[in-house]
């Protein structure tokens, strides 16, 4: 049976291999439901192909430091009030990396679907959008404005007709 | 054991470049940031690029989400619309309830003057009662030379230059311009006058003079006459109906002002003007109100019923005598015995609201004091004008505020026959709301806390009587309904806060130096059962249930905004534009302000796109005729104003010639109300061209 000091081995895409204890490791539904079904003591490496080194270092850091967090629900998606500025102090120092490692967090945790970090994530990237104008948004993101005037015009008048009470 | 490989699902591009990581998030993650959003923040991201628009557009779950965090009734929502449908849901609510990104995206405008001696401080605006195309007046003082420049301005178009007031207009008529004046006129105060006809314009502008007399020759009566003429004021009124404008020889009256400073004045109708005045010596800041009533007497000395014209002037010199009353009243800063609120201080504005007028304190977002209807109708005299009550009771049990009147009324509701009569069931009674803007202020210790509030009122009727904004509510008992957040009211500068409620009643703006506030409102989610109840509405069947359930009005449309079973509606910063002065609505979505940095527009309708353009103000040409000249001199005649009209006229002929402005030919004929038609004309193509 296993236990909370058990660990397992995980390769990352750029081969290197770690150790990780497997509580934290299980805060990753998928490593979570792949040992379940290996059962037993897992002694072999599980590679996960998707997610250099460097990502997995900072998803075992946010796993190990929230390894006691209840899992979340289907109530907390459902809540549709939850602002995104509220991020755990915590969790906003762990996010403040550069843009490149926030989006590989980002597909890491979906990859290996940890609801709460990919959470974490988006609301980075959304108080990120807060507050900016379209120019500002398109400088921090680096996007082009693919509209021309007359549809960034249309796109104005498009919706007038609407009826809403 | 086999080694085991977790599977590929990422859809991450190879070799992405770092600036494009956000567009090459896999959709469903894409959707993810963007269903974080707040609804401002989403309505901007729309705009960034069509991949982004693409996708939110098209995301039924996304749409939906995205509505459902913006007030709203939920009836009218039908998850199976379309896509295009439930976008321009988002869109319509959002800019209903200023979720439309107004932080980032308002369009300011700032109107310059060429003159460096415009008094911004003193300069004003005034929401013309007749309420057609959003008509508002504007007045700028030059305080160099003691002009006042009126402009109007419809739909939110550029401000028209209509007149140019001028004491020497009038000076004209008795001394030569060749003259050299001896009567040096300051501006300090303007006021527009409603038309007694309410469906009117503005028909009257006053305005408060100080003088200075330099005569060229000295005696010991001249003397005299000098030294009085530091401590008297002259109030004139100008008929904005006349061309060219002059001011209506018996409308000047003379004012004793010693020892003392006017701090506001207005004039309700024709024949009253209020001034509240403030210690010159600031040793003691109570304020004063003085009154002036120009009653009129037939010729048998009856008096007149001065809200009824009886021409169509209203004036028939001929058959009636003048008479002036002074009245003046003392604002009470609190009741007998108790503690007042704030420091004494003087009045920051009035403001005329139906036929009272409401007094401000600089601390108190809502009217401190208010002068009733039938001392300026009837001329009833009044020794000491009550406060009204801004420490308010609170009960925390059920959130009743208690008193004579609670602030600033924003609307009002009728319902009409929906209780069986208690007695007579074959009867039914009737049902008024009120919806008021409510400040609740405490003492601690060393501060004072202003916190705001809107508040609602029930009133039952049986004889289906409708109820006034203007009217006196003590009787009634007051519900807090919702909390106004995001405006720090216990930080405020020596100017105190500047507030203002649109007419419609939607949109509450508030301001303290530079920073402007706005708050967007529903008033019917609070006073219009069908909308405050929701569903509830149907079953609430007795006059006790409605009143138990006063305090949950607007939950069913501010669902979403609730917070610890409050409605909390959070306030919107507009972008700044200097130290604000004065603040008036236009429209809902259009918003005046004198700064120090000259006559300002906030616009907040669907199309703002964050537009900045500064203009200058009224385009004056006027020749400088004279020499040099003291300080504070008068510079400008009849004759230069008149030219200064001749030569805006020249201009927009040009204009027509030039095929930059289109009059109708046959109009062009006819030399009298050719301005009207030049300023109607430039109107229009203002207008045109904004909604271009």
């Amino acid at each position: 049976m296993a236990t909370d000091t058990q660990t397992i081995r995980l390769t990352t895409s750029d081969n290197v291999e770690m150790t990780v204890e497997r509580a934290v490791a299980e805060r990753s539904i998928l490593i979570k439901n792949l040992l379940e079904d290996l059962g037993g003591e897992q002694t072999e490496s599980i590679p996960v192909p998707n997610v250099a080194e460097p990502v997995m270092k900072k998803v075992i850091e946010w796993c190990e430091h929230h390894k006691k967090d209840p899992p979340t629900t289907q109530d907390d998606d459902s809540d549709s009030r939850k602002k995104s500025t509220d991020i755990d102090e915590w969790d906003q120092k762990f996010m403040q990396v550069d843009q490149e490692m926030l989006f590989e967090i980002i597909l890491a945790a979906n990859y290996l679907d940890i609801k709460a970090l990919l959470d974490v994530g988006c609301k980075t990237v959304a108080n990120m959008i807060k507050g900016k104008s379209p120019d500002e948004i398109r400088k921090t993101f680096n996007i082009q404005n693919d509209f021309t005037p007359e549809e960034e015009d249309q796109i104005r008048r498009e919706n007038e007709w609407a009826e809403d009470r | 054991m086999s080694i085991v490989t977790l599977p590929d699902r990422s859809l991450k591009p190879k070799n992405l470049p770092p600036s494009s990581r956000l567009l090459n998030l896999p959709p469903e993650l894409l959707l993810q940031v963007l269903s974080w959003l707040d609804p401002p923040s989403f309505s901007i991201v729309l705009h960034v690029c069509k991949s982004i628009r693409d996708h939110a557009s098209s995301s039924r779950t996304l749409l939906l989400h995205q509505i459902n965090k913006v007030p709203g009734s939920t009836k009218t929502l039908n998850p199976q619309e379309s896509t295009i449908r439930l976008l321009s849901r988002f869109h319509r609510r959002a800019t209903r309830h200023l979720q439309h990104g107004i932080e980032v995206n308002t369009d300011l405008k700032f109107w310059t003057t060429q003159e460096h001696t415009i008094n911004q401080r003193q300069s004003t605006l005034h929401l013309c009662p007749c309420l057609q195309n959003d008509h508002l007046w504007i007045a700028e003082i030059d305080q160099k030379e003691p002009r006042v420049r009126v402009y109007s301005s419809k739909s939110g178009c550029a401000p028209q230059l209509l007149k140019v007031l001028s004491p020497h207009t009038m000076m004209s008529m008795y001394t030569s311009p060749h003259e050299k004046p001896e009567i040096f006129f300051k501006v300090l105060m303007v006021a527009f006058t409603p038309s007694p006809n309410p469906e009117k314009c503005c028909d009257k502008v006053s305005v408060l003079y100080s003088y200075e007399l330099q005569p060229t020759l000295i005696n010991c009566f001249i003397e005299q006459a000098i030294f009085d003429a530091q401590f008297r004021f002259k109030l004139t009124t100008y008929d904005l109906g006349q061309y060219p404008v002059m001011p209506d020889g018996p409308n000047v009256y003379s004012i004793e002002g010693r020892g003392r400073y006017p701090t506001a004045l207005i004039t309700p109708n024709m024949f009253t003007a209020i001034i509240t005045w403030k210690d010159a010596d600031n040793s003691n800041q109570i304020s004063t109100v003085e009154y002036h009533l120009h009653k009129r007497l037939k010729a048998d000395g009856s008096k007149l019923n001065p809200m009824i014209p009886t021409t169509a002037d209203g004036i028939d010199l001929a058959c009636e005598e003048r008479i002036n009353e002074e009245h003046v009243a003392f604002l009470a800063m609190s009741e007998e015995g108790e503690d007042p609120p704030y420091p004494f201080t003087a009045v920051s504005s009035m403001k005329q609201f139906d036929n009272s007028i409401n007094i401000y304190h600089p601390k108190s977002p809502v009217p401190f004091w208010r002068i009733p209807e039938a001392v300026i109708q009837y001329g009833w005299r009044v020794e000491s004008i009550d406060h009204l009550p801004s420490e308010c009771e609170l009960r925390e049990s059920n959130g009743e505020f208690t008193g004579k009147n609670v602030g600033l009324p924003i609307a009002s509701h009728h319902e009409h026959r929906i209780f069986q009569h208690e007695h007579d069931p074959k009867t039914f009674d009737c049902m008024n709301k009120m919806l008021h803007l409510a400040v609740r202020v405490t003492k601690r210790s060393s501060c004072t806390i202003t916190r705001p509030y809107l508040v609602t009122a029930l009133e039952v009727v049986e004889d289906c009587s409708k109820i006034y904004l203007g009217w006196n509510l003590d009787h009634l008992e007051h519900r807090i309904v919702a909390e106004l957040h995001g405006m720090d009211f216990d930080a405020l500068s020596t100017l105190g806060i500047i507030s203002t409620v649109a007419h419609s009643g939607r949109r509450i703006a508030m301001t303290s130096w530079n920073r402007v506030f706005i708050w967007a409102v529903n008033p019917r989610a609070f006073i219009d059962g069908r909308k405050s109840f929701g569903d509830n509405h149907e079953i609430l069947k007795t006059e006790t249930e409605y009143r138990a359930n006063q305090s949950t009005w607007g939950h069913s449309y501010y669902e979403n905004c609730l917070e610890d079973g409050v409605v909390v509606l959070n306030a919107v910063e507009l972008p700044s534009a200097g130290v604000v002065y004065s603040l008036e609505f236009q429209s809902d979505n259009v918003l005046w302000a004198w700064t120090d940095r000259g006559l300002v527009q906030w616009k907040f309708d669907r199309f703002c796109s964050a537009r900045r353009q500064t203009e200058v103000l009224g385009q004056c040409r006027h020749t400088d005729m004279s020499g040099p000249k003291p300080a504070g001199s008068v510079t400008c005649t009849t004759q230069e104003l008149t030219d200064e009209f001749k030569q805006m006229k020249r201009s927009s002929l040009e204009d027509v010639e030039m095929g930059r402005l289109e009059l109708e030919p046959n109009k062009t004929e006819h030399c009298d109300g050719e301005f009207e038609l030049w300023f109607e004309a430039m109107e229009m193509e203002n207008c045109e061209s904004a909604e271009s």
